[in-house]
């Protein structure tokens, strides 16, 4: 019963920390494959949805320092698409980058795409996200498939899931993603972001602030690093799903300690004169502290493994019907045991006080 | 203190002049009255008396489990008047009290229960798991080491505290009652143990009892009567 209920917060908290690291991935899931040590972003960059455009031109300017190897235009937006046998609309994640410099420098760190590349010189021609929403379609190779209402064609599957950013991705060659978004106005001389490649063995700091004192203030230069940062920063701190899984782990612990304390005050209270005879026997308070932390310990183990068993079970099942980047990972499991015992030790202190009934002086 | 050294104080029990008092003000109901009472290293002791003469209360002051008020009250070389902190639980660690409900961990086997009154003690000879071994086989308990107490009768039970207040052979023994739940046999053995432990390493017992089958056993015979010592006979 008192496992039971550890388990079952255990398992709430290990639910609410995998979908904190599935908003996590989804953070870092496209910068942390840009094959870059540099990227160039508009003064108005907030996050990668919300990137700004920067003028083309700045990356031939930063092709003219020795260091860069090559520095490419990155397009991305979200797309609309529809799959005209289902009729079902979608929110795409769609990334587009020239293949010329795709030859250079394979812009994009993602598996899948490297031996496909001759298959996106079509223009309309795309790659999608394996895991992409599969009522997105397109249905059959016969159904329609449209991408801003202009027709396209899925050509090839990579390996890339966005999470939480859109219900799917897409990959396309520069002129195909220009020609969604031609209706709008967009130009191709107005990329999203440039990725700087540096020559081996150079440093991107030093680089980086040569790149700064070129380039006017329309762009700024920043590290890859940095723009894991930017992500990190607006999906833990500014989205709604990033504050509720972190408000959930926090509540499941809570939970943890509450339950814990009153199965441990109970217990002391239920077994005082045993308590007691310890004190008689000349146990000092401590060593009794020390003993209930013990079985707290134990409540601690008991309630872990069936958590981690059941998670084990329920991650897939939750990531195959959502397609959240959602997995067990080694630090994850002993990110969990730690908030455990910590939780076990926290409530084992709080619970501790009510030893100091044990009244030896009753027992004879 | 150390075991096996209970006989270096000349009196293992020595009060006098102790009044013990339940309550303040309107409330007030004294219950020891000026008792004086000297028992020495390896002597065996019996209280008798009837219900609420204060037996229990006076076992619970010798025990430093009651902060005495008035009187003298030296146990063992320590003058409980004083005795606090560490001191308090030293003193105590080198006591063995058998209460009349055996107070056993529900989750510890017999053998755990035992163990855990001679993990206070560092200093104690020989290999101490084979020590806990033997004691309870002793006390008939040989084929049930690693039973918890829900799988022993009343009488197992109470043999596995009596193991647990003897391990670590005490200098003083209190007991309440110890033998009310065994049978003749059993209690023979109690008695024994009590008796071997006197010889062997000075052990003071301060045992009560109404059982009058065990007043011939002891060395002395203290009769408690509205908390005042009626009688005292050396056998
Ligand atoms: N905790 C207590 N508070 C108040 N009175 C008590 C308490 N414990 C015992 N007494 C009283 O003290 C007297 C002696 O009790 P006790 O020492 O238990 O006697 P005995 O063990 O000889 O039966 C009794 O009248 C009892 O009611
Ligand atoms: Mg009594």
């Amino acid at each position: 019963m008192a496992a039971a209920g550890m388990g079952f917060a255990i398992l709430v908290i290990f639910v609410q920390l995998g979908f904190y690291s599935s908003v996590l991935n989804t953070a870092l899931a496209v910068s942390s494959r840009l094959n870059g040590e540099l990227i160039l972003i508009s003064p108005r960059f907030v996050h990668l949805s919300e990137a700004g455009e920067i003028p083309r031109a700045r990356l031939f300017q930063v092709l003219a320092h020795p260091k860069v190897l090559s520095a490419t235009p990155i397009y991305f937006r979200y797309v609309v698409s529809r799959d005209s046998a289902t009729g079902n609309y979608c929110r795409l994640f769609a990334l587009g980058f020239p293949l010329a410099d795709a030859r250079t420098a394979m812009p994009l760190r993602i598996p899948g795409i490297d031996d496909q590349l001759d298959a996106l010189r079509p223009t309309g021609d795309v790659l999608m996200d394996r895991f992409t929403q599969t009522r997105c379609g397109p249905s059959s190779p016969e159904s329609q498939f449209e991408l801003m209402g202009t027709a396209a064609r899925v050509v090839g599957r990579f390996e890339l899931g966005v999470g939480f950013l859109a219900d799917g991705a897409i990959v396309a060659s520069d002129d195909s993603f220009g020609r969604y978004f031609s209706k709008l106005g967009y130009s191709l001389d107005r990329p999203h972001l440039g990725l700087i490649k540096l020559a081996a063995g150079s440093d991107p700091a030093k680089v980086a602030a040569g790149l700064r004192e070129r380039l006017p203030s329309d762009v700024r230069v920043i590290t890859r690093e940095e723009l894991d940062a930017y992500q990190h920063r607006h999906w833990v701190q500014n989205t709604a799903v990033g504050n509720i899984f972190g408000m959930g782990t926090v509540a499941g612990f809570l939970v943890g300690v509450v339950v814990l304390f009153q199965i441990l005050s109970t217990d002391i209270r239920n077994h005082l004169p045993l308590y007691a005879t310890l004190r008689a026997m000349g146990y000092t308070s401590q060593r009794l502290h020390g003993y209930v932390l013990e079985q707290s310990w134990i409540f601690a183990v008991l309630g872990y493994a069936p958590a981690l068993l059941l998670t084990l079970i329920l991650f897939p099942i939750i990531h195959n019907v959502t397609l959240l980047p959602i997995f067990m990972t080694g630090k994850l499991a002993a990110g969990v045991l730690v908030l455990s015992f910590i939780m076990c030790t926290v409530a084992s202190m709080l619970s501790s006080r009510r030893l100091r009934r044990a009244d030896p002086a009753e027992l004879f | 203190m150390a075991a096996g050294d209970a006989r270096k104080h000349e009196k293992a029990i020595d009060i006098s002049g102790l009044d013990y008092a339940f309550g303040e003000h309107e409330a007030r109901k004294q219950v020891l009255y000026d008792i004086e009472l000297a028992v020495a290293p390896g002597e065996f002791a019996i209280m008798t008396g009837p219900s609420g003469s204060g037996k229990t209360t006076l076992l619970s002051l010798v025990g430093a489990l009651r902060r005495p008020q008035q009187g003298r009250i030296v146990c063992v070389g320590s003058d409980l008047m004083r005795l606090q902190g560490v001191e308090l639980e030293a003193y105590r660690t080198g006591l063995g009290f058998i209460f009349q409900l055996h107070n056993l961990f529900p989750a510890l086997t017999a053998f755990q229960s035992v163990q855990m009154a001679a993990d206070l003690r560092d200093d104690l000879p020989g290999d101490k798991m084979e020590r806990i071994a033997s004691l309870l086989t002793e006390l008939g308990l040989g084929e049930r080491l690693h039973y918890r107490p829900s799988k022993l009768s009343g009488g197992q039970r109470q043999r596995v505290a009596i193991a647990r207040a003897l391990v670590h052979r005490p200098a003083l023994v209190l007991a309440d009652e110890p033998t009310a739940a065994l049978d003749s046999q059993n209690t023979e053995i109690v008695l024994g143990l009590f008796r071997r432990l006197a010889r062997e390493n000075g052990t003071t017992v301060l045992m009560v009892t109404q059982d009058a089958r065990v007043f011939e056993r002891a060395d002395r015979l203290v009769n408690l009567v509205d908390g005042r010592i009626d009688s005292d006979s050396r056998r």
